[in-house]
């Protein structure tokens, strides 16, 4: 319980730690929406630097921070001057569209991932096993860009997908069941995109701990003792490389929110990357903070999660 | 024989460690210091090396408080660990010289060469790495390295225990011969007893931080 | 490995040598011939006789766009013509990869923008290892606060998703600067950001050369924390920092073109081959122009060998 509580206050240390790096550096960024504002000939700089004193500008720091702190712990991430609207109704429906990219995206990453190290594990120095490697080598060379304007392409010519959007026009009209069809047409291309991003390392990481296990000297006296090769590869192998793997599988939770932003920009997923990018370009602080506390918290969620998880699955961490 | 010893040990304390050791050692002596895991031996030998600050007690060697470090030299068990592997023979046996920045190059080898042929070693492999030898040609090395800045002094801790039993004895062998010829005092701490017999003068055990016997060899 | 190192050679010196290699300046426009494809290179004219290589100048068709050689009047492949290796006469043109929708030539702004998208990874890395090298040698030598600040600190950093964190700070630092500014700055940027992992890893190796005995031997010896270091220590982090280094590279790389891509790193004319990708990416441009993809065929082949050899250097270090 000790070790839980540390982790815990670990975790809530490096938040605070971060939000306040941030919201600093936002503050030291020269300019801001307001000088954007200046550059604007219809408005007078008298109005410009009233409109700034209005919206609390020129409190002190300490001050201007502990507001949006304690504010944002409400969910009240502020008003965001670029998309005049206050920044929480704005980012929670694209949250909500990111994390289905996402979690459906590591899902079935992961569920092509783990079989395939499993087989490959098994199969080492085989020719099928090494023509895998090639492919998911050279997999892993693409980047996420390029899977995504390559998605496009085959999106333009095959015409069989829609381009951008996660409903289609009319969506509110149509049945449950055409609902769901046309929200997984949508997804199916960006899924693929994330997934095949994802799934070189993670089948790699599968591969080598089923290897390692395969290698320790309680699966070589299984073998020994002449055991089955698929039981004990099922049965005993694998359950020792869950242990690493679970921590992998903490981690991939903690990139929920960062993992999708390039994908969703080029392939038009109203998540929460094309938000962000305009927000960045419209010097909008308020969004960009938001954006970023949110995939921050995620992403030590999911490092607090994979330690969590790593120590209940793990006497020795207990014993210490 | 000087009748003043070279070192005195008066009340050394340090937690977890020793506590209200003294001892004598007279010049030219072999001490063994010898006594179960945790009796504070190796302890006592970092803090007669200068490796460790005791927290109470003094030592006196040749009757001063302070001396210069190279009086002293200890060598350690492993001898794979305690030289670079990067580093040729050569560079290994003249490092002190070089810190201590004494001569220069051609002279720093030349001494390096002259070390190599006094343990029994030949100078023309002063360049190779440390890596190409053996554990008991590397325990020479040691040996050589610690003899460069001429001590008083040597404290071999457990310095044959990880060598084979035939090297062992040729290591025994040469310690005694360089004891001779530059009259050094050892501070030998071992397991072996036999090794103990050997080559020591006078053995002081060790229990519990404190030293509980005392008895010529 | 050798392949792979062999090409990264070879890329790196068509890179130094762009502006003699390319037909033409990266920022010249051929404004009668937009979206032109690649011109073909031919030996045998329209009669069967035999020439010295030559291409035939090329007319839009104003409907359709498309491009038809006219077979009339050859000219001539020439070389070392007006300083550079390859050109042709006007009005033909040596469109060797196409041309993009200004007319420019899509090889020459390969060649030009592999500086930028190429060099930027290469330095970032170096900033990154050195910066890791240097705060990791100090926090693992000296231990204490630094330590603990350095430890820390990355926490901080490696909490943060990078790419939006890149774009973050990217953002708020100012817009519109000069080319070589912005080059600059997205090296500091890049680079600024991933020195974390390296600065751990290099820690791990200091602190166990510094407790190993022939440190402590030297250290009886009466040498200097600078001799220790410069002699004993640094020597053992050389294989981690040209691992770390060859990791870190197509990392970087692939961040400047991600960046460039979406528009926050050097501007027009400037090419660097993530600008130059986003002008594939309206979608007409993807399928009637693919040679507009080519800088991301050419960034799945630098990330490949990079990825190629620091497996190579992986295996080394390991069986050592």
């Amino acid at each position: 319980m000790k070790y839980v509580g540390r982790r815990l206050l670990h975790s809530v240390l490096i938040l605070v730690g971060v939000s306040l790096l941030s919201f600093l550096f936002a503050d030291l960024a020269p300019g801001d929406f307001y000088s954007a504002l200046r550059a604007d000939p219809r408005m007078s700089p008298q109005a410009v630097e009233a409109m700034r004193q209005r919206a609390g500008a020129n409190k002190s720091f300490p001050a201007r921070y502990g507001e949006w702190a304690a504010s944002s712990l409400h969910g009240d991430f502020g008003y965001s001057l670029a998309f005049n609207a206050p920044v929480g109704p704005l980012l929670w429906p694209r949250l909500g569209a990111t994390l289905l990219l996402t979690s459906t995206a590591t899902l079935l990453a992961w569920l092509v991932a783990l079989p395939l190290g499993v087989w490959q594990a098994s199969r080492r120095n085989r020719w099928s096993s090494r023509a895998v490697q090639l492919v998911l080598t050279f997999l892993l060379a693409i980047p996420d860009l390029l899977l995504a304007l390559g998605a496009l392409v085959l999106a333009v010519e095959s015409g069989l997908f829609p381009l951008g959007g996660i409903v289609s026009r009319g969506f509110s009209e149509m049945s449950t069941a055409a609902q769901v069809r046309d929200v997984v047409r949508h997804m199916a291309l960006p899924v693929s995109v994330l997934a095949l991003g994802m799934l070189p390392v993670l089948a790699r990481h599968v591969r080598v701990a089923m290897a390692e296990a395969m290698d320790a000297p309680f699966a070589l006296s299984a073998r020994a003792n002449g055991i089955p090769p698929w039981r004990l590869l099922l049965r005993h192998v694998l359950p020792a490389a869950m242990h690493p793997l679970i921590a992998l599988f903490g981690f991939s939770l903690g990139t929920l929110l960062s993992a999708s932003l390039l994908v969703e920009v080029i392939m038009g997923w109203p998540g929460l990357g094309p938000l962000f990018l305009e927000a960045v370009t419209a010097r909008d602080f308020g969004v960009v903070l938001a954006v970023v506390m949110l995939s921050t918290t995620l992403l030590v969620l999911g490092n607090l999660t994979a330690d969590l998880l790593l120590y209940r699955t793990d006497p020795r961490i207990r014993a210490k | 024989m000087s009748a003043e010893p070279l070192l005195q040990v008066r009340g050394l304390t340090k937690t977890y460690g020793i506590r209200d050791v003294s001892l004598d050692v007279a010049a030219g002596a072999t001490l063994a210091l010898i006594g179960p895991s945790g009796a504070g031996k190796s302890t006592l030998a970092r803090c007669l090396a200068g490796f460790d600050r005791a927290d109470s007690g003094e030592i006196l060697l040749e009757g001063r408080t302070q001396w210069p470090r190279q009086e002293v030299q200890m060598i350690l068990q492993q001898p794979a660990a305690s030289l670079n592997p990067r580093f040729t023979a050569g560079e290994i046996i003249a490092e002190p010289l070089l810190i201590q920045r004494q001569g220069n190059a051609s002279s720093r080898s030349a001494r390096a060469r002259e070390l190599m042929a006094s343990v029994g070693l030949d100078p023309k492999a002063a360049g190779a790495p440390a890596r190409a030898f053996s554990g008991g040609e590397r325990q020479r090395l040691a040996i050589a390295r610690a003899l460069t800045l001429e001590p008083k002094l040597l404290i071999l801790d457990e310095s044959l225990a990880s060598l084979d039993l035939s090297v062992q004895a040729q290591i025994a062998n040469l310690l005694l011969d360089l004891q001779e010829q530059r009259g050094l005092t050892y501070i030998l701490i071992s397991h072996d007893l036999s090794l103990v017999g050997r080559i020591a003068s006078e053995v002081v055990v060790m229990d519990r931080g404190t030293i509980v016997e005392r008895r010529p060899a | 490995m050798k392949l792979g190192l062999a090409f990264l050679i070879a890329i790196h010196a068509a890179v130094f040598l762009a502006p003699w290699l390319s037909p033409y300046d990266y920022a010249e426009q051929h404004r009668d011939f937009p979206f032109a494809p690649p011109i073909r290179i031919h030996i045998f004219d329209a009669k069967g006789s035999a020439h010295r290589p030559f291409v035939y100048a090329v007319t839009e068709d104003a409907g359709s766009g498309m491009y038809r050689e006219q077979p009339r009047v050859i000219y001539p492949v020439r070389v070392f013509a007006g300083g550079r290796l390859f050109g042709v006469d006007s009005p033909a043109a040596l469109f060797l990869l196409g041309s993009d929708g200004f007319g420019r030539d899509v090889l020459s702004r390969l060649l030009y923008g592999a500086r930028i998208s190429l060099l930027t990874g290469l330095i970032a890395a170096l900033l990154s290892a050195g910066v890791g090298l240097m705060l990791g040698t100090l926090a693992g030598y000296f231990r204490g606060w630094p330590d603990q600040v350095l430890m820390r600190g990355g926490e901080l950093m490696m909490a943060l998703p990078w790419l939006y964190l890149l774009l973050a700070v990217r953002a708020l630092l100012p817009q519109h600067v000069s080319t070589l500014h912005t080059f600059i700055l997205m090296i500091a940027i890049i680079g600024g950001i991933g020195w974390v992992r390296p600065a751990r890893l290099i820690r791990a190796v200091v602190l166990s050369a510094r407790e190993s005995d022939f440190v402590l031997a030297a250290r009886g010896f009466g040498a200097s924390h600078w001799y220790l270091l410069r002699r004993h220590i640094l020597p053992f982090t050389t294989g981690v920092v040209v691992t770390q280094a060859t990791i870190l590279i197509p990392q970087y790389i692939l961040a400047e073109v991600s960046l460039s891509f979406l528009g926050l790193g050097v501007g027009e004319p400037v090419p660097s081959w993530g600008n130059m990708l986003s002008e594939g990416m309206q979608y007409h441009a993807l399928v009637s122009h693919p040679w507009l993809l080519v800088p991301g065929f050419a960034t799945v082949a630098v990330l490949l060998a990079y990825l190629k050899v620091a497996d190579a250097l992986a295996d080394r270090t390991v069986t050592h």
